[in-house]
């Protein structure tokens, strides 16, 4: 064992002798001559052991995966007892809001539109025709304020060139 | 590359890369990080993966970089390499203190107070079992560089354990 030591030393060793010479200083007698190397080789062997945790790997695949690493809280909506209380209330409060009658403001009546339904074919003809009257003096009106535009740009245009 | 043979062909390997990235940051959670960095790197561009003939030496090289960012980024160093690591201190012979948690801290400072390459070498010659060529491949240095820095790294250690013993009273 000492010339193999020797030979480890010089860096002349296989892998094998190596592997040898732990098993020497790792295993029952060490000469007295030797015993000065012993820590080294215990070290070798004791270093080996160590290894990565045991959730090592679920770790590495969650993250492989794209899941969330373990550690970061991450709530899903319906497990929380007060989000779930909240969102049933948000829920009763649009059903209401969206199927109650139709509100009136305060202290007033609705109006009843009925009341001013005209019966007479002749007073509808009358009031159709004012309607649209109303509505062609409007058009009017906006195609001779256009024409006035377009005008004025035609000038202006005609400066600028 | 297939989830299986990541498996069964990557996954063996991730001690002995937490061990050499333990080995340079020098904290348990920290090297697992470093590990997992690695492997993640290593799914995320396993297209590319198939190109590179030694995997496992891609690993190592990864790890050894990735360790030494992470030291920088935190400004964290392992005990500086001593001029000043007094091996007179020792109270016990190292053969004295086999049976006990000293003499794996006396090694272990005496390696780590080794320079960086020698360190490096002598972690995955020694306590990984890895072939020179394996090592010069890992590392991206020539074959014959790595025997000299391991010899040099032996004999360092050596000496080292050679003034431990003739320590005073450690008899």
């Amino acid at each position: 064992m000492k010339d193999l030591i020797e030979k480890y030393f010089d860096g002349e060793t296989s892998l094998e002798e190596e592997a040898q010479i732990v098993e020497y200083f790792n295993g029952g007698h060490v000469a007295d001559e030797l015993r000065q190397y012993a820590p080294l080789f215990h070290h070798f062997k004791r270093e080996k052991q160590l290894a990565v945790s045991q959730d090592f790997d679920q770790k590495l695949f969650e993250k492989m995966e794209g899941k969330p690493a373990r550690g970061i809280v991450r709530m899903r909506f319906w497990q929380s007892p007060a989000l779930r209380i909240a969102a049933i209330g948000i829920m009763l409060l649009g059903a209401y809001l969206f199927f109650r009658p139709a509100a009136t403001p305060h202290g007033q009546q609705a109006i009843n539109w009925e009341k001013y339904e005209i019966k007479d074919e002749q007073v509808a003809y009358e009031e159709t025709v004012k309607a649209l009257r109303l509505v062609s003096s409007k058009l009017n009106k906006a195609s001779q304020k256009t024409i006035q535009e377009v005008s004025k740009t035609e000038l202006l245009g005609k400066y600028l060139n | 590359m297939t989830t299986r043979q990541f498996k069964s062909d990557i996954l063996p390997i991730k001690n002995k890369l937490y061990r050499f990235a333990l080995r340079i940051v020098n904290h348990a959670a920290e090297a697992e990080d470093v590990v997992q960095e690695v492997f993640i790197k290593l799914w995320n561009n396993r297209e590319q993966m198939e190109a590179i003939s030694n995997v496992e030496a891609w690993c190592i090289t990864a790890t050894k970089n990735l360790s030494i960012d992470k030291l920088r980024s935190k400004h964290k160093r392992l005990q500086p390499i001593k001029a000043g690591f007094d091996l007179h201190d020792q109270s016990e012979s190292p053969y004295q203190a086999t049976a006990g948690h000293d003499v794996f801290e006396t090694v272990k400072k005496l390696m780590d107070n080794l320079p960086d390459k020698q360190r490096d070498i002598m972690h995955l010659r020694d306590i990984e079992g890895m072939h020179y060529q394996e090592i010069a491949d890992a590392l991206d240095i020539p074959l014959d560089q790595v025997k000299v820095y391991l010899f040099r790294a032996r004999k360092a250690v050596r000496e080292s354990l050679a003034k431990l013993q003739m320590t005073p009273g450690s008899q």
